[in-house]
């Protein structure tokens, strides 16, 4: 009888995992994640592409001994190929998920019964 | 196959939304003032395909126009591409075929050609939007205007105002005079690329160029405003710069080069190319104005004043940096010219010391006229935000609207929140004869958050209140440049 009552909770367990802990999850992993990101997170490494590969083409005060950064002016992200600009930083994890953590089980399944 | 992948600029609340929408009786927090009936209009920038170079200006992503239309204490929205002839060109090729910022020479092969004879066919209509002679427009000053139906604002198509326009370009910030309703406009780089020709128009207040003025610049600059008085037209020229060598050189339009001295065009709204009257100062940035006035034999301008280059994206060529001296952040500063003088120079003033974002509105009912009150966006970094919901934009985002007494220094703020990043204010009178000062401060609050936007609706005379109302929308809103309030009876919203 215990083997049974075990079996049944284990098994809801499972199922709340599969929903609200991956939810949780998500944040969580989200968050982690820029955590410890450098401040080039999107394509470092990566050339650019097209005339602003090509010195001629590419802006000129370039200074060619850094990475360019997402810089932040003017309400707005903009790429700033000096590298000097304050790295901007998004917030981590996707906002809905992070709501979608807060709710109980049973508010989360009243609202989105298909997961 | 479109791919932002190689925009690192185009994620979470920056990544382009790319649809167009229409939403009936938006969500509203607080109560809409009844008085408001007509439109707040907004402009800017949403790329329909991925730039070709990702380190672009952002002021080169396609014209989105949007239109918050208020009747009766009830709010639609509407938004909408400005179908330009480069927005068709690039949806049948299916792909970005225009290179940087104003600079044809990096167009793809298949349009370079016409695109280097004929520049002003890139424009995208992005930076503002105005109605004039009950039409509604949306222009970028490298190119003409496009008209766009107040209704739906499904794009009309390229306006030539019966041929009479002879400009190849076309200002982002025609003045409209309150008193005569005649709109002044202008065009630089009237005659190609790099050319230091400026033409000035007064278009009648039912449609008609009545008169032409053609001039040159000092040297070739972006001269993105101007002001008006009810004697003169001010122009200000400063040191963004251009060439023909740069732009075959394949970088940007504009390069920032603090050798150059500020100039300040002056001319009798009755006078010719003969009349201008040309000041010298030193190097600024004056890329808007708040207004001016001629009081006798002065013109004084105001305005939102930077002495170094206030955007990144168009850096100096090497050796033409700003000097160590010269002192960061914009602010309101007053210049008087004297024009019973013999010298080139001129007085500068400090009005309000506090760094605004140089997006500096009054109330349009005074342009040309003496005014008391300035509008603009400001950073207060005292001010909390959520950087774990918001990114790490403490400080840099603008969180607040300010009304800057010119006549008291006093300053009071309107703060937009802990998730908040705040648009170009507009201020709406409460009715058409009240006075100066007496109505409302809009615009739009994007809430990184909750990943949406919000039009705030506050108070003009009691900012510290906050929101009188917010119009909420379900998304983000892309990058705004300005925005107008239209009354109801100047357009034929329906």
């Amino acid at each position: 009888m215990a083997d049974v009552v075990d079996e049944r909770t284990h098994a809801r367990a499972e199922r709340s995992v599969s929903r609200r802990t991956f939810v949780r999850g998500c944040a969580a992993a989200a968050a982690g994640a820029a955590a410890v990101l450098p401040a080039w997170p999107l394509h470092a490494g990566e050339p650019l592409t097209g005339a602003a590969a090509q010195p001629a083409a590419a802006t000129a005060s370039v200074a060619a001994a850094r990475e360019p950064v997402v810089g932040f002016r003017m309400d707005r992200p903009y790429l700033d190929p000096t590298g000097l600009a304050e790295p901007y930083v998004p917030p981590a994890g996707t906002r809905s998920g992070e709501a979608l953590a807060a709710l109980s089980e049973h508010e989360f399944l009243s609202r989105h019964p298909y997961g | 196959m479109v791919d932002f992948s190689k925009d690192p600029t185009a994620r979470g609340f920056y990544a382009p939304e790319r649809f167009e929408s229409s939403v009936f009786d938006c969500e509203v927090s607080g109560e809409i003032p009844r008085s408001m009936n007509g439109a707040f209009v907004r402009v800017g920038t949403e790329w329909l395909y991925p730039p070709r170079f990702p380190d672009d200006a952002i002021f080169n992503a396609d014209g989105f126009a949007g239109m918050f239309r208020f009747k009766n204490g009830v709010v639609d929205f509407t938004g909408r591409w400005v179908r330009t002839a480069r927005w068709e060109n690039d949806t049948a090729a299916q792909r970005q075929l225009y290179g940087y910022y104003r600079n044809p020479f990096t167009d793809d092969p298949s349009i370079r050609e016409q695109t280097i004879a004929q520049p002003y066919l890139r424009t995208l209509a992005n930076t503002n939007i105005i109605a004039h002679a009950g039409k509604l427009f949306a222009m970028k000053e490298d190119g003409p205007p496009y008209e766009l139906d107040p209704r739906t604002l499904a794009t009309r198509g390229p306006m030539t105002f019966g041929g009479k326009y002879r400009s190849q370009t076309f200002s982002a910030h025609p003045k409209i005079d309150p008193l005569s309703g005649e709109m002044i406009c202008y065009g630089y780089e009237a005659t190609g690329l790099a050319s230091n020709d400026i033409y000035l128009y007064t278009v009648d207040k039912a449609g008609e160029v009545t008169r032409e003025v053609r001039f040159k610049a000092p040297y070739v600059s972006m001269i993105h405003d101007i002001a008006l008085t009810q004697r003169h037209i001010v122009f200000p020229v400063f040191a963004f710069t251009t060439s023909l060598e740069r732009l075959k050189a394949g970088k940007v339009h504009w390069a920032w080069d603090a050798r150059l001295p500020t100039y300040v065009g002056i001319l009798p709204r009755d006078g010719g190319a003969a009349d201008v009257r040309w000041f010298k100062g030193p190097t600024r940035s004056i890329v808007h104005t708040f207004n001016a006035r001629t009081e006798g034999s002065k013109v004084v301008l105001e305005s939102p004043v930077t002495e170094t280059n206030p955007f990144p994206f168009f850096p100096p060529d090497p050796g033409h940096a700003d000097p160590a001296s010269a002192r960061h952040g914009t602010n309101i500063r007053r210049h008087t010219f004297e024009l019973d003088s013999r010298g080139e120079g001129y007085t500068e003033e400090i009005l309000h010391a506090q760094s605004i974002n140089g997006l500096g509105r009054i109330d349009d009912r005074y342009i040309s006229l003496p005014n008391r009150y300035a509008y603009s966006g400001f950073t207060d970094p005292a001010r909390p935000f959520d950087v774990a919901r918001a990114g790490n934009l403490r400080g840099r985002v603008t969180n607040c609207y300010g009304r800057f007494d010119l006549h008291t220094g006093a300053t009071s703020a309107y703060f937009a929140g802990v998730t908040h990043s705040l648009n170009e204010p507009v201020f709406v009178p409460r009715s058409p004869g009240s006075p100066e000062g007496d109505g409302y401060l809009i615009g739009v609050a994007n809430n990184l958050a909750e990943m949406r936007s919000e039009l705030v609706i506050a108070d003009a005379a009691n900012l510290a209140a906050g929101d009188v109302a917010r119009v909420i929308l379900p998304f983000r809103l892309g990058a705004q440049v300005h925005g107008n309030w239209i009354p109801e009876d100047r357009l034929a919203f329906a």
